[in-house]
């Protein structure tokens, strides 16, 4: 079995892993040490860390994502004493953790060869241990350390995920197993969520996906918090972030545990708060650019042999600075800033969040119950409710604004969704699966501007997802059947009336995965749909933001994707290479078509028309680590994403530009109490976006001779140059605390990043210094 | 128990309450209709030849903002060597029922105003009229004197441009010169064709 484990443990030391997904998994079973018998729920967890498992009924249990190196495990079950084990990962084989009731009687690990079918091959995810040298980044920059990953940011205040080149109403994020639903589909609204309350950020590519929906047109972005069950112990974490540049930074606690011996109820609190300043840039501060951030979450569970109940309540809330000099009248305007008008403001540093800015909150309950039904088969339920709230609140508010002009936002949606989910999922010793009922409904109000109608929708969907094992290989597939309907009401000053549109489709995946000698190989196909989104059916006006005036169809079809991926790791000796590559096929893909310059009162702009065409993305992620000398580790890095319209082979915008990094690392011995200490590098260059849009030449707006015409797709400026940064990090642990300090962009290096929407206007940060602490109890 | 009693039931109390006190109750069935306060959707010059005691008004308009129906507007059709005093309004025309006089604000934050007129090809004299200033003593551009004294003989056209947070004092504006510093943010950007007969 010992080539099956080489499969799932990649990596060499936890030292290298701080830069890479952890994806070792330990599996074993937890026993009675006189009987013999399972223990159930027993918990097994590393100290130091709160990573860890809860055993299953029959006491077995399985860690996922844990980086190599050696780590203490405490087991523990109720009536018994609990019980430390050193145990070095990767560990070739399966463990049994034999625990003593009589508390004197303390006994041996046990090897059990077992193997594990159902383990994913291929896992792509980070987890707390690697989180926490990112802690108070937003999600989307601390998911950035899975290969595929990229972020597009809006300023320095807002960030989402891209995932192969795909984002907003194509990229699904699920936190703690719920669909996120936002605004997602302005690519200035990051995902409303806390990032502290991540223990672990993962992607899911291929079949598992269809469970959650049919729109992950790449995959989709998992977000766990920390399972109320996952100690029985009481135990917490408290976290802190601090910058130099924004002067400010962020905490975080989290506290959880079974409540009482006698009874099976588990809590878990948690709470953060984040405050950051103005940024500064190699040039000076940018106005307006601070972050306030308030969040809390908790969770009830109750667990017996075999029911698991537990409810989950979460609040989000956020108010960003937007910088204020991105908030312009025209393209004139636009014009003068790209060719180089300066800035007014030589003003200081301040955490005054002033016009314009966002503030958000997102409030999500879930309450989820798992029925053991056999020893073979369980029924899942889980409901949950969730309200987001944006409220956007532009530069200027008319003329003489009166006390309530000035109080309202110019742009105010509230979303209240609620999600219901049935399964039937099976464990059989050659598949496990699940077959399920999903029904969604959102209610989106929307008042201020007008650029989105407010409406309806309501989702019923059937799914199944099944993995069978076939000798060295095991195979994935699902299908989900979805059917909603949208009532859409259309009013604005001049018309009103009510749009029904109903939308349907199939979603089908397939993934082979095969065991190779110390790796596996995965190829994965499918095909995925989603319905246009609202801004694409109904947007109306000037995006402020984007300078184009947007205009929806609702005539738009949906719009589907065709994957073929594969995935190939294997460990040769000290190095282990991750590679992947991709090629997405869409039909109907919607996307802003540049169509004419539109006079306005403001003057003209580009006016762009939601339509259709066929599209094609392609890309590489390529992942070498290596440990070269004992204490030394490397890790390099490619991510590559290529895409083109094929209806007209002209480019998208917001594509990433290819990006390669690399980072070496010197881990210390341990010297007295101080552990894992180490030292690192990291260097990342990213290049110029060669396949950019056309440069639109906006003299031509004021040529009175000016035809109108609008290339097939644009861009205001060049794409920024390509740039190099270097950072450096170090940092040890000293009994349950940890710390690491870190300086990013360490020659405070003018740049601008392609990725950001605000590259017009302003550079990136300029060089931070940051300390980050976590302390367990 | 005792202590499983002391714990569980604040915490299964506060969850009640956090279930049923959930912030999004937005249940209100009907959406209001959309009011962007910002909105100006006519711009209407008024010419006025004091000798011969005529006045007419150029208007643009655009009633349903940004996309939707294109706008419409007039052309400026002057005779040469005459003497126009114009005054420019703005209004939101959005709702037909309400009509809102923007001119009053404009007037109202003159010092952060100023309407710039740019020709593309010089030919007709503008200035501001020296009583339409703003507190500071700086001309904001709502009243204009203009004196045309030659024929137009190509395609001429005539731009009124609104700008505010403004440098008034950068050089020229006074005079009505939009340069690059003059800076500030656009409200207003129109271009009207411009025809003097001769």
């Amino acid at each position: 079995m010992k080539f099956f484990f080489g499969a799932l443990l990649l990596m060499h030391t936890a030292a290298s892993m701080a830069m890479l997904p952890c994806i070792n998994a330990l599996s074993g079973r937890v026993a009675d040490s006189q009987t013999g018998e399972g223990l159930a729920y027993a918990t097994i967890q590393v100290i130091g860390s709160g990573e860890g498992a809860v055993a299953d009924s029959s006491g077995h249990f399985e860690i996922r994502g844990l980086c190599a190196g050696t780590y203490q495990f405490r087991i523990s079950h109720i009536g018994c004493k609990s019980k430390k084990m050193e145990v070095t990962i990767p560990y070739a084989g399966k463990l049994t953790f034999r625990l003593a009731h009589d508390e004197h009687d303390l006994h041996e690990v046990v090897i059990e060869a077992e193997e594990k079918r159902f383990a994913p091959m291929i896992p792509l995810q980070i987890k707390a241990a690697t989180l926490q040298s990112r802690s108070g980044l937003a999600m989307a920059e601390m998911a950035e350390l899975i290969p595929g990953v990229r972020v597009l940011k809006t300023g320095n205040t807002v960030a989402k995920p891209i995932f192969r080149g795909l984002h907003s109403n194509r990229l699904v994020v699920l936190n703690n197993g719920i669909r996120q639903e936002g605004q997602n589909w302005g690519t200035e609204h990051a995902p409303e969520l806390d990032s502290y309350s991540a223990t672990e950020i993962s992607i899911m590519e291929g079949p598992q996906a269809l469970r959650y929906g049919t729109d992950g047109m790449a995959g989709m972005v998992l977000v766990l918090p920390r399972s109320v069950f996952s100690q029985d112990s009481l135990g917490g974490t408290i976290r802190s972030e601090f910058s130099t540049n924004g002067w400010g930074g962020s905490v975080s606690a989290e506290v959880g545990g079974r409540l009482s011996e006698k009874i099976p109820l588990y809590f878990s609190v948690q709470g953060s708060a984040k405050k950051l300043g103005w940024v500064k840039t190699p040039h000076g501060y940018l106005r307006n650019t601070g972050v306030e951030e308030g969040n809390y979450a908790y969770s009830l569970g109750w667990k017996t042999d075999r029911w698991k109940a537990s409810v989950y309540y979460s609040n989000f809330n956020q108010e960003i600075g937007l910088y204020r000099h991105s908030h312009l009248g025209n393209l004139t305007d636009l014009a003068e800033v790209i060719g180089g008008r300066p800035q007014p403001d030589t003003l200081g540093f301040s955490y005054e969040i002033e016009r314009p800015r966002q503030e958000i909150s997102h409030e999500m309950v879930k309450a989820s119950l798992d029925f053991e039904l056999n020893e073979w088969s369980e029924i899942s339920i889980f409901y949950a409710r969730q309200y987001n709230s944006r409220k956007e609140y532009d530069l200027h508010v008319g003329f003489n604004p009166s006390e309530a002009e000035l109080a309202a936002p110019q742009l105010n949606y509230g979303l209240t969704s609620h999600i219901a989910t049935v399964a039937w999922n099976h464990t059989l010793s050659w598949a496990e699966g699940s077959v399920g009922i999903q029904a969604l409904s959102r209610r989106n109000r929307a008042a201020g501007r007008n650029f989105l109608p407010a409406y309806q929708t309501r989702d019923f969907a059937l799914f199944f997802t099944e993995t069978m094992a076939l000798g060295s290989w095991n195979m994935e597939y699902g299908a989900r059947y979805e059917w909603l309907e949208t009532d859409v009401s259309r009013l604005t000053n001049t018309e009103s009336g009510v749009d029904y549109q109903t939308f349907q489709g199939l979603a089908i995946a397939a993934a082979w995965n095969k065991r190779i000698d110390h790796g596996a190989l995965r190829f994965n196909l499918g095909s995925s749909w989603r319905p246009p989104a609202i801004n694409e059916l109904y947007a109306r006006g000037l995006h402020h933001g984007a300078g184009v005036i947007e205009q929806g169809d609702p005539e738009l079809k949906l719009e589907r994707s065709w994957l073929a991926s594969a995935t190939f790791h294997k460990d040769y000796n000290r190095n282990h290479l991750l590679a992947s590559a991709y090629v997405n096929y869409f039909e109907g893909y919607i996307f802003a078509n540049p169509r004419a310059l539109e006079l306005s009162i403001r003057g003209a702009f580009p006016r762009l028309d939601y339509t259709q065409t066929d599209a094609l993305y392609w890309g590489s992620d390529v992942q070498f680590d290596s440990k070269p000398f004992d204490h030394i580790s490397t890790t390099l890095r490619a991510s590559m994403v290529w895409a083109q319209n094929l209806g007209n082979g002209s480019f998208f915008t917001q594509i990433p530009a290819h990006r390669f990094d690399g980072s070496a690392r010197y881990e210390f011995n341990d010297f007295g109490k101080i552990k894992k200490s180490f030292i690192g590098l990291d260097l990342t260059y990213t290049m110029q976006q060669y396949r950019s849009p056309e440069v639109f030449d906006y003299t031509r707006l004021f040529d009175a001779n000016n035809s109108h015409t609008l290339p097939e797709s644009f861009d205001f400026a060049p794409a920024p140059d390509a740039y190099f940064l270097v950072g450096l990090s170090g940092g040890f642990n000293f009994g349950r605390l940890s710390m690491q300090a870190s300086v990013q962009n360490m020659f405070n290096q003018a740049y601008r990043d392609y990725l950001n929407l605000f590259r017009y206007y302003a550079d990136e940060p300029g060089i931070n210094f940051s300390i980050r602490t976590t302390f367990q109890f | 128990m005792k202590i499983t009693q002391k714990y569980i039931m604040p915490i299964l109390l506060a969850s009640a309450v956090a279930l049923t006190a959930c912030e999004g109750d937005d249940d209100s069935p009907n959406p209001v209709p959309n009011n962007d306060s910002e909105l100006i959707t006519d711009l209407v010059l008024t010419f006025t030849d004091a000798d011969a005691q005529t006045s007419f008004e150029v208007r643009y308009s655009d009633p349903d903002g940004p996309g939707g129906n294109a706008p419409t507007q007039d052309a400026i059709t002057l005779s040469n060597l005459t003497a126009y005093q114009v005054s420019v309004k703005v209004e939101d025309r959005s709702n037909p029922n309400v009509i809102d006089d923007v001119t009053v604000a404009v007037q109202a934050e003159g010092a952060e105003h100023q309407f710039f007129y740019v020709q593309n090809v010089e030919g007709l004299g503008i200035t501001y009229s020296p009583g339409n200033v703003d507190s500071n003593g700086n001309p904001i551009g709502i009243e204009t004197i203009w004196i045309s004294t030659q024929p137009t003989t190509s395609t001429q056209t005539l731009r009124v441009v609104l700008r505010h947070e403004l440098n008034k004092s950068a050089e020229g504006a006074a005079q009505g010169v939009l340069s690059e510093d003059v800076g500030g943010e656009t409200d207003i950007d129109v271009t009207f064709d411009l025809t003097i007969n001769p």
